[in-house]
């Protein structure tokens, strides 16, 4: 524990301007959300949700993340355990990669792969004479959902196995453990908290996404829909309270994650102790 | 021979960590691997452990070529510096760990394995802690759980990194004393890396000396203390007193005192080095190299003495009875250099 630090006269501005910034960025537009969304009542709040369009963009975005964070969970896992476990040529080039999709544009993530796969595009003529259709399809929206939630895992588990090191792996294997042996008995359980939380951020994130979701959609309603662009539909149609009731869906979802991550922190506090202590 | 090490070379990129070191270790030997830092010692250890893959050479063990079996085949119980405990697990789980991931034909039933546990935590002294995790344990502890689990396989060589490098020096005497006793009682063989030359010299049967990914000499404890082979050596092993000097046909000149070179000295110019204790100080009046008294610390067991030599400055360690009597700072002295070793000077 740091010892405290007593900073008279500063401490309670830092504390107002700290309070301040939350407010106006933070919990007012959150609280829009909401009073914008219940502005008819709750059973005006009800009624845009029972749209089959709407229930429909549910089950897509639904359908999206539960295809792109399993995979984005394996591929963290996997690109993690390279970076920090071993030493090879092109380390630095992978962790740069792995970076990219947070350094670019959402729009330029679902460009890619209109530019790739578009009826335009490099493999396009190919692929529609194979009958395959990539863009304005499900399959267009995970491609672009996968890019942009792919760093999510890998960061949040490459320093923490940077920091484990790899000592305990070469214990497990000296007193005759095998590879999947070591990576599920020591490995994962070690990483698991950490796990947990990047699946929690890439899984919003996977649900939030509209930039690159919305380059490779369609916007064909009923059909390639996701949450956000039904959002950005009903609101351009002037459906505010629609809108708003939908948006408050995510919002609701972020809230979730949220409490899910702090009670897993309270639920766990004393394992996670010793595990950072260690 | 149990262990035999032939011609083992590592390098890492462009920096060689071992040359062609050979070593063996008799069955139920105990052997340390003594060097500074990047000496190649613990390089020699993982190779062994099967963690690091040698660029070349042999190592063989009770007849077998280790270096063509994979880690987890060598049964080899290795114990890290930094423990290594599997940090989710308790201290029980920890230690059983080895047996627990036999397959399943070889596992012992779990009441075997529950079994072994507490007799290795009675061994290590750690009975009652089974259910601690690691974190809730001293740095000590740690170690000794790391002991038991690599003692849980049955191992048929124990391989030790620096294991009380992180530990406090009372703790280190504590368990070094200790851990001398286990390897007596369990009497696996037994290889242990450390910088620490007094742990070395105290704790081993005998003692190799690594410098520079080189095995420069080996030995029994006493035989490498006593014969270092080189200046480095002699200097790494403990406190050193240095002075330039010359051997001349049968005589050693040391700033005007002349003594007869010992058998196999160097010839020309000379270090001459000597342990601060192995020195005596004597009246001016006595043969011997003069020096003048700068400082007295007179505090604690032994009273360091001070003294300039022509432009060098040494310091001298002896009891309060072996020195003259009203010694004090600025006073000629002559020093016996009891036994003092030749080196070409450098």
């Amino acid at each position: 524990m740091n010892p405290r630090i007593e900073l008279p006269g500063i401490a309670p501005l830092l504390v107002l301007a700290a309070v301040a910034v939350l407010t106006v960025l933070i919990l007012l537009p959150l609280g829009t959300v909401f009073v914008e969304a219940f502005r008819n009542g709750v059973a005006g709040y009800l009624e845009p949700l029972r749209e089959p369009d709407a229930w429909s963009a549910i089950r897509l975005t639904l359908t999206v993340a539960a295809i792109s964070v399993p995979l984005n969970a394996i591929f963290g896992v996997a690109a993690a355990w390279a970076i920090a476990k071993f030493e090879f040529k092109g380390k630095s080039v992978l962790l740069a990669l792995i970076d990219l999709p947070f350094s670019v544009s959402p729009v330029i993530s679902g460009l890619v792969w209109v530019l790739l796969f578009g009826a335009h595009g490099w493999f396009g003529p190919q692929l529609e004479a194979a009958g395959i259709k990539v863009i304005f399809t499900t399959t267009g929206l995970v491609l672009a959902t996968l890019l942009v939630t792919l760093p999510f895992v890998a960061r949040e588990l490459i320093p923490l196995m940077q920091e484990q090191g790899s000592d305990e792996e070469a214990a497990a294997i000296t007193l005759g453990a095998g590879g999947f042996t070591t990576f599920f008995r020591v490995t994962l359980p070690n990483i698991r908290w950490a796990l947990l939380y990047g699946v929690l951020l890439c899984n919003a994130r996977a649900m939030g996404e509209f930039g690159a979701v919305s380059v490779v959609s369609g916007h064909i309603r009923g059909l390639t829909n996701t949450l956000p662009l039904h959002v950005e539909i009903l609101y351009n149609e002037y459906d505010f309270v629609g809108a708003f009731a939908t948006a408050s869906l995510l919002a609701g979802l972020g809230l979730v994650t949220l409490i899910v991550k702090t009670g897993l922190e309270l639920r766990y506090a004393g394992e996670l102790r010793a595990m950072r202590r260690h | 021979m149990s262990l035999s090490i032939k011609s083992v070379a590592k390098a890492f990129g462009r920096y060689p960590a071992l040359r062609d070191v050979s070593l063996e270790a008799r069955q139920g030997e105990f052997l340390a691997l003594l060097g500074p830092s990047g000496s190649g010692k613990t390089t020699l250890l993982r190779i062994l452990a099967g963690l690091e893959q040698a660029d070349g050479g042999e190592v063989s063990f009770q007849g077998e070529n280790f270096l063509s079996l994979p880690a987890r085949e060598r049964r080899v119980g290795m114990v890290f510096q930094h423990y290594a405990l599997f940090r989710h697990m308790t201290v029980a789980r920890n230690v059983a760990f080895g047996l627990s991931v036999r397959p399943r034909s070889q596992r012992p039933p779990k009441a075997e394995i529950d079994k072994r546990v507490a007799d290795l935590l009675r061994l290590v002294q750690l009975d009652g802690l089974a259910d601690r995790y690691p974190a809730q344990l001293s740095g000590g502890q740690r170690q000794r759980v790391a002991l038991a689990r690599a003692l849980a396989i049955e191992p048929r060589m124990l391989l030790l990194d620096e294991p009380f490098g992180a530990l406090d020096a009372k703790v280190r005497r504590e368990l070094r004393h200790w851990l001398r006793r286990i390897h007596d009682e369990t009497g696996v063989t037994t290889v242990f890396v450390t910088h620490d030359q007094e742990e070395a010299l105290d704790l081993a049967d005998r003692v190799a000396i690594l410098s520079e990914g080189e095995l420069v000499q080996v030995g029994p404890p006493q035989e490498v203390y006593e014969r270092p082979r080189s200046a480095f050596i002699f200097d790494f092993l403990g406190a050193s007193c240095r002075l330039p000097g010359e051997v001349d046909g049968g005589k050693l000149r040391v700033e005007g005192w002349e003594a007869p070179a010992p058998e196999g000295a160097p010839q020309g110019r000379v270090d001459v080095f000597f342990r601060p204790h192995e020195v005596s100080l004597l009246p001016p009046n006595e043969s011997g190299v003069s020096a003048t008294v700068r400082n007295i610390f007179a505090a604690g067991p032994v009273t360091r003495v001070e003294c300039a030599v022509g432009d060098e400055r040494l310091e001298i360690h002896g009891s309060a009875q072996s020195l003259p009597e009203g010694l004090a700072a600025g006073q000629p002295v002559k020093l016996k250099l009891v036994r003092p070793s030749l080196y070409p000077a450098a």
